[in-house]
């Protein structure tokens, strides 16, 4: 409420500065009926705000003079000098009693005198009104202090003025001021370098440095909105589209406290207005169609946001119909979008895309809000060009759920440098699915029909060399060349081949000019620490120009029960394997790691009870080792459960497999998820989980109770006991596989397919296999998302309570 | 239009430019490559901590590219909200002009057309002047 009343504060005192000049222009030509109309305006805001922000005395000063200025306004009542000058004394009134509700001083209250000289002018209500008026004691609730002493002329005072309204030009002026900061010290930085006086202005410069660092971070929390802001007009605007398309919704939203930058929030207006109405249009079925299909009769429409490492996750689900693959591909096919037969070499999740199509819709007519085949392609390009990403997961009869990925801030970005022909070129991370050297064993490149294939680990991508697709020779020909794996904004995924990836680091993006933008293959330019500047590559364009405008992973080994739905083998979660300092072979879980860098052993100290390696500007805990080591260099992995980062010195690092077959149960699972085949060897999956012991994810165990979860792991499944028995451990809950236990149990959770529990147990949160869901598992959660599981389940707790 | 201009070669010939439009005149040393950008790109190249495309203005009117050389000079500008640089042959002087507008029927040739708004004469030599938004936004349009 206070945030309301702050706004409400500042909002009035910013119309009333506009509006003094139109008042005293009222008071010289009465007749004026525009600046009667602006009047109007601001009496009629406020009353509307009082009403709800429960200020009676403001409310009575606005509705009297709401009333009076209508009547002048119909012309029933004639605009004089005197009830100018009584107009003006009641809005001059709410300015005082505005000023004081900031300041918190009291206004004296002779309200009912100023209003029942103004409504003397008003004809025949006159008398009642004011006698009504009179009648009720003004001022009570929280406007008491008003009444509390009768001042004379206290001198007006500012002293809770805590927020100042800035223009959003200015504000981008200042935004890019500060970005060009940036790059300045970087070029100092580079300058002190080179000139070699480092050790002189050394600590100035380094002050210098953490200065900037910090006014960065302060403008960067300055871009940040509240997503709420965006939010807030999507009950409204469902309760329009409903009505409209006579269709009975329900529209939840959660996560409106995740703050997102300021441009995103204006970018996404766009897409999410568009995606609320397809899901309603298209994909909320009638009411009797509903309650045919066994389902409630109202849709229920669910919008998420959630923040996930750097990125923010945007969840618009609805309950609906979900797409028809068959209606897609008629109309896909139709609308000339493609061919019968390319149609059927897609997999699933790439047809999905389709829908992403100019001049496709699946809406078996036009209507008013949606099916006109614009929509879904506007909604990819708004996404894309803020650096996003959409994923789809479709539920044939139940429903489709949206994903939006966005990046947490637009101008400066976590940014990978590759080089190519001594050219150096940024990459956005976000897009970087995999890095992995050419020569690695596991991955081999082959031409197939005219275009080059990578294969990784049995999955086929596109592939290219970089210097093919910018046009530019001189590369050398070596074995030391590195792919990266590149997930553009939509599907498709392909391996671009460069020389050697040079550096992780923060770019501050900048728009390049339109004549080198428009190739398509760049989505701006940087000016790194070297001084040199940097064009960014942009994934969707590099992913045209390779020509592959559609997924085409492969999976080699096809699923002998490829009976199932889903057709497309899911890709198991992929692990790096490495040595350990004592020279032991292990495992951890790829997603797990941040990114991998060498420290010297002056970077490693024993600090605080702790060691700790200073990496950059930040120093993080150092686990998988034992005391400061002596010398040389380390390798480190930054690992991070999505919250906290901390480092993990390995010895050295070998190669990524893919997580397949079975995990067997390790007989720690505090230390080791399980045991894993990997490359041919059995080694322990390590349970990163054991170094973030006590963050973020143990707080649910100091919130008293601890629920009781009960997981059905009928036949010692390792997955169960190995992975999400010690999850949840971790997470705070007490974890049972005990079936005696599932009557006591806050939350049962186990396999889509699991028999053993009720199908309409309202207590069983199930997991299934696969990304994508299907009609059988719908209302699962993957298995592997970590976030939605743990998010699930306190959704559980919360509705058990 | 009276006022400042900035005397430049532009492929061989004496071109005009509004000192109004000019930022500041470098020397350029060293660019990066931008592939794939339209033909008449140099590069881009870093000035002060900004990123500057550098417009290749000898390529604009002969389709050939300008070698660059240490020294090679680039007149700064900015044209709608973005920087550029623009490659010369070189820059002579500062002088106050006074723009004929009337009494020349010259219809120059294909290229130039483009890029010339006007005339002038400077010391009994005829000298075009040369809009330096024009050298962008032609390409612009064109491309699209």
């Amino acid at each position: 409420m206070d945030d309301l009343l702050e706004e409400f504060i500042a909002e009035t005192a910013e119309m009333l500065e506009t509006l003094s000049g139109q008042l005293i222009d009222w008071e010289k030509d009465p007749s004026d009926l525009a600046l009667i109309d602006s009047v109007f305006r601001f009496v009629h805001t406020v009353k509307g705000s009082c009403g709800f922000l429960d200020l009676p005395r403001l409310e009575k000063l606005s509705h009297a003079a709401e009333d009076v200025l209508g009547a002048a306004r119909e012309g029933t009542l004639k605009a004089s000098q005197d009830l100018v000058t009584a107009i003006l004394a009641v809005v001059d009134r709410i300015g005082e009693l505005n000023m004081a509700l900031g300041s918190g001083n009291s206004v004296r209250d002779d309200d009912d005198e100023l209003i029942a000289r103004m409504l003397a002018f008003l004809p025949d209500r006159s008398k009642e009104t004011a006698d009504a008026d009179q009648d009720q004691p003004g001022g009570s609730g929280s406007q008491s202090f008003e009444n509390s002493i009768e001042q004379e002329a206290v001198p007006p005072s500012f002293a809770k003025a805590r927020t100042v309204r800035v223009s959003l030009q200015l504000l981008d002026e200042l935004m890019s001021g500060v970005s060009d900061l940036v790059l300045s010290r970087n070029e100092v930085s580079r300058q002190l370098r080179t000139s070699g006086n480092e050790s002189e202005i050394g600590p100035s410069f380094s002050r210098l440095s953490l200065i900037v660092a910090d006014i960065r971070d302060s403008i960067s929390q300055m871009r940040m909105q509240n997503i709420d802001r965006l939010f807030s007009t999507l009950p409204r605007l469902m309760r329009d589209i409903s009505l409209e398309l006579d269709k009975k919704t329900e529209l939840r939203i959660s996560g409106s406290q995740v703050e997102i930058d300021r441009e995103m929030v204006e970018a996404l207006r766009d897409p999410l207005t568009h995606i609320l109405r397809n899901a309603v249009d298209h994909g909320i079925e009638s009411e009797a169609d509903r309650i045919a299909a066994g389902k409630d009769p109202e849709g229920l429409i669910t919008v998420c946001a959630r923040q996930s490492g750097n990125q923010i996750l945007i969840e618009i689900a609805d309950d609906g119909r979900g797409i028809d693959l068959d209606a897609l591909r008629r109309k896909a096919i139709a609308g000339r979008v493609i061919t019968l037969e390319d149609w059927a070499k897609l997999p699933e999740d790439s047809q999905l895309t389709m829908i992403f199509e100019p001049g496709i819709t699946t809406a078996p007519e036009v209507t008013s809000i949606s099916g006109r085949g614009v929509g879904m392609d506007v909604v990819r390009s708004n996404i894309q060009s803020i650096g996003g990403n959409i994923d789809l997961e479709n539920c044939l009869g139940q429903g489709l759920k949206i994903t939006l990925r966005l990046p947490l801030t637009l101008s400066i970005i976590a940014g990978l440098s590759v080089e190519v022909c001594r050219q150096v070129y940024g990459l956005s991370r976000n897009s970087v699915e995999e890095i992995i050297s050419v020569s690695s064993s596991s991955v081999k490149i082959e031409q197939v029909g005219g275009v080059k294939v990578a294969s990784i680990r049995g999955n086929r991508f596109p592939y290219s060399r970089l210097e093919d697709l910018l046009g530019i020779d001189g590369a050398t020909e070596s074995l030391s060349r590195t792919l990266v794996v590149i997930k553009p904004a939509v599907g498709s995924r392909f391996a671009l081949d460069v020389e050697r990836v040079i550096d992780h680091e923060e770019l501050v993006v900048k728009p390049g000019s339109p004549l080198v933008m428009q190739s398509g293959l760049y989505s701006g330019v940087s000016l790194p620490d070297n001084g040199r500047p940097m064009l960014l590559l942009d994934a969707s364009g590099l992913a045209s120009a390779i020509g592959c405008g559609q997924e085409t992973v492969r999976s080699d080994t096809t699923d002998a029960d490829s009976g199932e739905l889903d057709s497309v083998a899911p890709k198991g979660d992929s692990a790096l394997l490495f040595e350990n300092l004592a020279g032991r072979k292990q495992a951890v879980r790829l997603a797990a790691i941040d990114r991998m860098e060498e420290a010297s052993a002056k970077q490693v100290r024993d600090v605080g009870g702790k060691l700790r390696v200073a990496i950059g500007d930040d120093l993080f805990e150092l686990v998988g080792i034992d005391k400061v080591p002596e010398e040389g260099t380390l390798q480190i992995l930054r690992i991070s459960d999505g919250l906290e980062q901390k480092c993990m010195a390995v010895g050295e690092i070998i190669d990524m497999f893919t997580l397949e077959g079975k995990i067997e149960p390790s007989a720690d699972p505090d230390r080791h998820e399980g045991v894993v085949e990997a490359l041919g060897e059995h080694v322990e999956l390590i349970n990163i989980l054991r170094y973030f012991g006590n963050s973020a994810l143990g707080d649910h165990s100091r919130q008293g109770e601890e629920a009781l979860c009960f997981i059905a792991a009928p036949d010692n499944n390792g997955w169960e006991r190995g992975i999400l028995g010690p999850l949840l451990a971790t997470a705070g809950y007490r974890v049972s596989y005990d079936p005696a236990d599932s009557d006591q149990a806050a939350v049962i959770l186990g396999r889509a397919d699991d028999k053993t529990i009720p199908d309409k147990e309202p207590r069983a949160i199930r997991l299934r296999e696969a990304m994508q869901s299907n009609d059988v598992d719908a209302g699962s959660i993957y298995r592997h998302d970590r976030t939605g599981l743990l998010a699930a389940i306190e959704d559980k707790i919360a509705g058990a309570r | 239009m009276s006022g400042l201009y900035l005397l430049a070669r532009i492929a061989d010939e004496p071109v005009a430019i509004a000192s109004d439009d000019v930022e500041s005149v470098v020397k350029i040393s060293d660019i990066v490559a931008a592939p794939q950008s339209h033909p008449s790109v140099a590069g881009v190249f870093a000035l002060r901590s900004r990123v500057l495309t550098l417009v290749d203005c000898n390529y604009l009117v002969t389709g050939r590219r300008l070698e660059l050389h240490p020294g090679s000079t680039a007149i700064i500008g900015q044209v709608c909200g973005h920087s550029y640089g623009f490659l010369v042959d070189g820059v002579d002087d500062v002088v106050s002009l006074e723009p004929e507008n009337s009494g020349f029927d010259i219809v120059v040739s294909e290229p130039w057309q483009k890029f010339v708004r006007g005339f002038t004469v400077l010391e009994d030599q005829t000298v075009m002047i040369v809009d330096i938004a024009k050298l962008v936004r032609s390409e612009e349009t064109a491309a699209a």
